[in-house]
């Protein structure tokens, strides 16, 4: 028997011979631990007790019925899609001066901002390319990023007015320049809102989120998201730093109080020098966000009434469903560029909103180039490319792929390279963690965002 | 080793102990299939009832159960047949895995921005 013919006898063992690598993962659980196959991110919750007869009999034999299936799956998550979205820039420009804000703090002062025409002209461009990508009657998604898109309000409205059957549109704002007016145009053409606020108080919200006079708006932004409040397509952003990390909890009671569906608890980018000042320690942060996600538990118990922390749900969902996860920063190659791309307001191209302070990442212009050629130059190559087994230690860490060693903007400004892992790895680390004793608890409902299921389908159980 | 039914076919493993026969139950669960009464002729097992919820999981118990005769210690009889019932019980109830798939993934449209984690707004005008 050659050795093809062995490789595809099923083994009975893990982790010798030609059985496959599992590894064991403690979960913080008594009485369970996390079995996982890495490559496929196939995974099994076994009685710590029965973990030997599992690593010698059922698990190899259960994996080895469907390795080549959950492969081909892992592959095209990481390796076949193509560009369904676009972060779109309007503007240069932001009325606050936030501390840890990503983009270079001249673009955000002097920095320019499209007319309706340009913005328009874009959108076609945009259209045009998805066109070629897309299957016939699927909508493309478009977020107004920024900056602060609503500096750009008439050009962008100009586009969602134009342009609302033919896109999905998104607005992430500071939610400072939301009037009645904006609240309700917005609304009634249906657009995803995200509003950032960063604490339950005015006292620690306005140390970081700030005008250039150094004047806070949690006031206002308060005000408008109580008026998104039975507003489906809402939810806020909260970027954790050192200012605010002790305050998590607070920050969740604060927001279910408020009657916010969706939240993020985002870690600082360590992208400029102003994130990693503000860069909450790695034990801090997770510490603090396990309690925050109890939390959400909690009050999901006593209230009946759900409160998503999306970034952890989309770990959760990368974990039951590899290609039912929505943010693509948890995997890699990471979707910038590949699933993703973003257009700056001077109509360059980058593989994110994140490398738009960086212009040797620039890999096009929209008015001026091709956008598959701009997805297949240098830049974009490098971070397509980048992925966890080219890492050191990802490359030999379980939960690669549940991870994905985010982000390679933050990666490479903090370590030299992007073939690092993330300044955040133990917090990600929790997170799998943590993910996988909502499963064992059979919580996965609590934390998944509403939908999830019609969105996905079942493909194995183990029986 | 004799069985019948379309599982124990993949069982017909010579040297291995004699006599799991894997019938029809007739118990259902779910959208499962029958589920196995697995016994043995002579008796010496006939009290054991092991449940699975398809062919595959029926390999899963017979696997188990040919790798439980070759135990240090495992010897015929009552005190066998409790250490084999509790065994395969547990292991069968304690592991828990699954997978999911996007339905929309062939078509470029499953993957979005956090923004669109939250419901669609319904366009009112």
């Amino acid at each position: 028997m050659d050795s093809a013919q062995q490789a595809a006898q099923p083994s009975r063992y893990a982790n010798t011979g030609f059985g496959p690598n599992f590894s064991v993962l403690d979960i913080g659980l008594a009485e369970t631990v996390a079995v996982i196959e890495p490559d496929s991110a196939y995974w099994a919750l076994v009685n710590k007790d029965e973990l030997g007869e599992a690593l010698a009999g059922g698990l190899p034999a259960d994996f080895a019925e469907r390795a080549e299936d959950f492969r081909q799956e892992m592959q095209a998550l990481r390796f076949g899609l193509t560009p369904s979205a676009a972060y779109f820039n309007p503007t240069e420009r932001c009325n606050l001066n936030c501390g840890y804000c990503y983009l270079p703090e001249e673009m955000r002062r002097d920095g320019i901002t499209m007319t309706p025409e340009q913005l328009c002209d874009a959108l076609e461009r945009l259209l045009s390319y998805f066109a070629t990508v897309l299957p016939e009657g699927a909508k493309p998604q478009l977020i107004f990023h920024g900056s602060e898109p609503m500096v750009a309000r008439e050009a962008m409205f100009a586009g969602i007015e134009k342009y609302s059957d033919r896109f999905h549109f998104g607005v992430q704002t500071n939610a400072t320049l939301l009037d009645d007016e904006a609240i309700d145009f917005l609304t009634s053409h249906g657009v995803g809102i995200g509003l950032s606020l960063d604490a339950p108080t005015a006292e620690i919200a306005n140390r970081t989120r700030k005008n250039w006079n150094g004047t806070g708006y949690f006031d206002k932004v308060v005000e408008v998201i109580k008026k998104f409040a039975d507003y489906p397509a809402m939810n806020v952003i909260t970027t954790v730093t050192t200012a605010n990390v002790e305050h998590l909890v607070e920050m969740v009671d604060f927001y279910h109080e408020l009657g916010v569906g969706v939240i993020m608890l985002n870690p600082v980018r360590c992208t400029r020098k102003g994130g990693q000042d503000l860069k909450p320690d790695n034990e801090v942060m997770t510490a603090n966000f396990v309690k925050a996600l109890d939390r959400t538990h909690e009050l999901y118990e006593k209230t009946g009434r759900k409160m998503v922390v999306a970034n952890f749900a989309n770990i959760l969902a990368g974990v039951i469903a590899p290609t039912g996860r929505r943010l693509m920063c948890d995997i890699s190659p990471c979707g910038g560029g590949r699933c993703f791309f973003a257009v700056a307001a001077t109509g360059d191209l980058f593989p994110c909103s994140e490398f738009i302070g960086f212009p040797e990442y620039k890999g096009g212009n929209l008015f001026k180039d091709e956008i598959p050629q701009a997805l297949v130059s240098e830049p974009f190559k490098e971070i397509t490319g980048r992925k966890a087994e080219d890492i050191v230690p990802c490359a030999s860490c379980a939960i690669r792929h549940f991870c994905g060693a985010p982000c390679p903007a933050e990666v490479k400004e903090v370590s030299g390279t992007v073939n690092a892992p993330s300044p955040f790895c133990q917090f990600y680390e929790e997170q799998a963690r943590y993910a996988f004793r909502v499963i064992a608890q059979g919580r996965e409902d609590a934390y998944l965002w509403d939908g999830f299921d019609d969105e996905t389908e079942e493909t194995y159980r183990w029986a | 080793m004799q069985f019948r039914g379309g599982p124990a076919a993949v069982i017909g493993d010579a040297g291995r102990p004699r006599g799991f026969c894997p019938v029809t139950s007739g118990i259902s669960r779910g959208k499962a299939a029958d589920s196995q009464l697995i016994r043995e002729p002579e008796d010496l097992l006939s009290n054991v009832k092991l449940s699975c919820t398809d062919g595959k999981g029926a390999r899963t118990i017979l696997r188990g159960l040919s790798g439980l005769f070759c135990c240090p210690g495992a010897v015929p009889g009552k005190p066998f047949i409790a250490f084999m019932e509790d065994t395969m019980k547990k292991s069968a109830k304690k592991v828990i895995s699954y997978r999911r798939r996007c339905l929309q993934l062939g078509q470029n449209t499953g993957l979005s921005h956090y923004i669109l984690l939250a419901p669609k707004a319904e366009r009112s005008n």
